[in-house]
């Protein structure tokens, strides 16, 4: 649901302004972009998701943490959410947490090819099996 | 003198006995190239899979474009729609700032567009006054 006066194109036009300052690398102001957006639109996934990856690289992955559960808790059937989810937790060192994530993930047919991807991922860690 | 060059060893085996009519090959090779067909794609981004965006957390797509559609304009009426768009929203804002109700992620979102949409302003203003089409 968005906030009184705003419309569908109009988030969309802010949204691709801060997907194309993201791809420059102005995190900072990607971030300012899609702060306002989920205020706008809290039900909206991708200016969470997107959110989420400017915290991750800013070193923040407990934010992360907090807007991708947001959206978990809204559709816990949102594979990419349960799987960007289980990167900030491995990142903030939730490894249990992590791996309740990747079980999910493993256990659900659109999840399948991410779960393969993170377990590639952390082969060289023991952390997660 | 008569030399043999032939190895005891090496001697050409006997033709080996024809495959039965069962094991050839029912087509023949030229057939299965005609029925090969060039990648289907339109653009040589898809072709090297580049409009896949990378997998991992820190990786985002473009947004997904709204379910009815956006309108397609030029670059001048794109402004035109920016600027009014910004006008209208900041309005609002400052009305809900005097009564308590705005959203401070919101404001500072929009006067972060507005920033932005004054320097893209003064470069056009510069590019006309020297000379632009």
């Amino acid at each position: 649901m968005l906030l009184p006066g705003w419309s569908r194109e109009e988030v969309y036009y802010i949204a691709e302004r801060g997907y194309r300052l993201y791809q420059q690398g102005r995190l900072l102001e990607a971030g300012i972009l899609f702060e306002g957006l989920t205020v706008i639109d809290p039900e909206d996934a991708y200016s969470r998701k997107a959110l989420a990856a400017i915290h991750i690289r800013l070193g923040r992955p407990d934010i992360a943490i907090r807007h991708l559960s947001t959206i978990i808790a809204g559709n816990r059937f949102d594979a990419d959410a349960l799987a960007r989810r289980c990167e900030a937790l491995m990142a903030a060192g939730d490894v249990v947490a992590a791996q309740q994530d990747l079980d999910t993930l493993s256990k659900s047919a659109a999840g399948t090819e991410s779960a393969r991807r993170l377990r590639l991922s952390q082969l060289l860690s023991p952390a997660l099996r | 003198m008569k030399v043999n060059y032939t190895l005891p060893g090496l001697l050409p085996e006997a033709a080996p006995a024809p495959l039965p009519e069962t094991d050839s090959v029912v087509e023949p090779f030229g057939a299965y190239l005609n029925r090969l067909r060039a990648p289907d794609f339109t653009d040589w981004r898809e072709l090297l899979r580049l409009n896949i965006p990378p997998a991992g957390a820190t990786s985002i797509a473009p947004p997904p474009t709204p379910p009815r559609g956006i309108e397609l304009r030029d670059g001048v009426s794109q402004r035109a729609w920016w600027r009014g768009m910004l006008q209208k929203h900041i309005r609002e804002d400052a009305i809900a700032d005097t009564e308590s109700n705005s959203h401070p992620s919101v404001s500072r979102m929009l006067t972060l567009l507005h920033e932005s949409q004054r320097r893209e302003d003064e470069v056009f203003a510069r590019y006309f006054a020297e000379g632009g089409d």
